[in-house]
């Protein structure tokens, strides 16, 4: 590995694996997915590695949806009650839970919004966000106010659920 | 008033705003007690995005991961996600059967990676032994632990151990494990799928899994029976005077149109034309097939879930169901197949 590779991997790799997981819920995918971005910076190192890694990246994602979908798969769904969930959790198994709401909460945004939010938890500037994503930085405090406010709408909405599932 | 929009709030509590521009804001909050507290709710808001989005942690892997990851070149992901190490147990233990001769682990080696305590040939087996290997020695180099010379103290264990793994394979008949590995093979060479190949898939699988938890190996054991139990070629083996092989998966299909049988791992990949959707990081209960579609089936808390596939002229049709399940759920679970 050339050593501009390998400051850009030990500078950004375990960040962009966090943003690809945040994204699509699988490590795997994630770690494989951050692999192809820096196999392709190593071919063509880009000049401004941060916005230009998680573009790509996120590009990746958007990318393999779209194949999954040309496939044809077919989906079946039954509308019912929700599953309950698990009655006076300890620590780490309520973490984990309030994480898998969190992910529930965070498919409610659009692609646009949960990128957004999800690159500005990572540290990103609007600066970076807009030049990651495509955006006039004009637009960014909306798109951030508007995914924060819908973020905590939605989540608040499952934790409501969960109590009731709790208490019946 | 103009008041101040929401997304200068937001640049506001992130430290976006020029400072050429702060003074007529200030000025603003200053005199409008309703954009302050509306920057007060954008401040809350910001906050408790981040807290919420960081409870989001990738998760590590445990110390005992193999560490190897298999990656095919050219594409992004196998195309199966090596998960777990329990659901490649499973299938492993599909291919296992038709390689002929298993035995279960001595309980101090369940703390090891499951795939290292389970893949062991059974070395009292002398006649399968000095036959030549059925399925390619390339499954030989997937077993981790050599197999010891077993004492006669260990060879009673393990027979004992072995029991239930091996049920459904029951009298360790080395000709009809043979009959059965032959005819397993004949089967999938007559669907134009090599079993090399289906060992080459179990390799990956193998070699990428995570380790499960020790009591974990009971779980899979009787799934593992379970679907050791449903497979038609058990038959053959259970009755070794039998002398012609097992029908052919074609055969078996054209029959069974109209109702559900069991199918192994390896019938259920030639049928769908080498390849099988599973869900990452569920363990498959068992396999069926129905007319020319594969079901795997997930035993859940609240249910069964049911991964059907078809192989069609050019895609794999894929249908997911469980009735008891919300949408949203449902929805989740078809973003994890793999």
């Amino acid at each position: 590995m050339t050593s501009f590779l390998a400051d850009l991997f030990s500078q950004y790799h375990s960040s962009l694996v966090r943003v690809i997981y945040r994204r699509t819920g699988d490590r795997d995918r994630a770690e494989d997915i951050a692999q192809e971005v820096f196999a392709r910076a190593a071919v063509a190192p880009p000049r401004n590695p941060r916005p230009w890694l998680f573009a790509v990246a996120l590009n990746l994602i958007r990318e393999e949806g779209r194949t999954e979908s040309r496939r044809g798969r077919l989906l079946e769904l039954y509308r019912h009650e929700r599953p309950r969930l698990a009655p006076t959790p300890d620590d780490e198994l309520e973490r984990s839970e309030r994480a898998a709401m969190v992910r529930a909460a965070l498919e409610t945004l659009t692609p646009r919004d949960r990128e957004a939010l999800l690159l500005k938890a990572e540290g990103f500037n609007y600066d970076e966000i807009a030049a990651t994503l495509g955006l006039a930085k004009g637009a960014i405090g909306t798109t951030l106010a508007r995914a924060r406010k819908r973020l905590i709408e939605a989540y608040r909405a499952q934790e409501e659920e969960a109590k009731r599932h709790a208490a019946s | 008033m103009q008041h101040l929009d929401d997304g200068l709030l937001h640049a506001l509590v992130d430290g976006e705003v020029a400072s050429t521009e702060l003074a007529a804001i200030q000025e603003h909050l200053d005199r409008c007690a309703e954009c302050r507290s509306r920057l007060d709710d954008a401040r809350q808001m910001a906050s408790e995005s981040g807290t919420l989005i960081e409870l989001i942690e990738v998760p590590t892997r445990s110390p005992a991961d193999t560490g190897v990851r298999s990656r095919r070149t050219g594409s992004r992901r196998s195309w199966i996600r090596p998960a777990m190490l329990a659901a490649s147990l499973v299938l492993a233990v599909g291919l296992g059967y038709a390689g002929g001769v298993w035995r279960s682990p001595p309980a101090a080696s369940l703390a090891a990676p499951i795939i290292d305590t389970v893949f062991v040939p059974a070395e009292s087996d002398r006649q399968a032994a000095e036959r030549p290997a059925p399925v390619p020695s390339r499954t030989q180099t997937v077993m981790r632990q050599p197999p010891p010379p077993p004492a006669e103290a260990d060879q009673q264990a393990d027979r004992t151990r072995a029991e239930p793994l091996n049920r459904a394979i029951a009298p360790p008949q080395a000709q009809a494990r043979q009959r059965s590995t032959d005819s397993m093979a004949a089967s999938a060479r007559s669907l134009g799928f090599r079993l090399r190949d289906s060992t080459l898939r179990l390799e990956e699988l193998v070699v990428t899994g995570t380790a499960a938890k020790p009591e974990s190996a009971t779980t899979i054991r009787a799934r593992s029976e379970q679907l050791a139990a449903g497979r038609r070629t058990a038959k053959a083996v259970e009755a070794p005077a039998a002398p012609a092989p097992a029908a052919t998966l074609e055969e078996r299909v054209v029959t069974t149109v109209a109702a559900t049988q069991p199918v192994t791992f390896i019938e259920a990949v030639a049928l769908l034309g080498g390849q099988i959707r599973l869900i990452d990081g569920l363990v498959p209960n068992r396999l069926e097939v129905i007319g020319r579609a594969v079901r795997v089936i997930y035993a859940l808390q609240g249910g069964e879930l049911v991964l059907e596939q078809r192989r069609d002229a050019d895609s794999i049709a894929i249908v997911l169901t469980a009735p008891w399940l919300s949408a949203d759920s449902l929805g989740r679970l078809q973003q994890k197949i793999r």
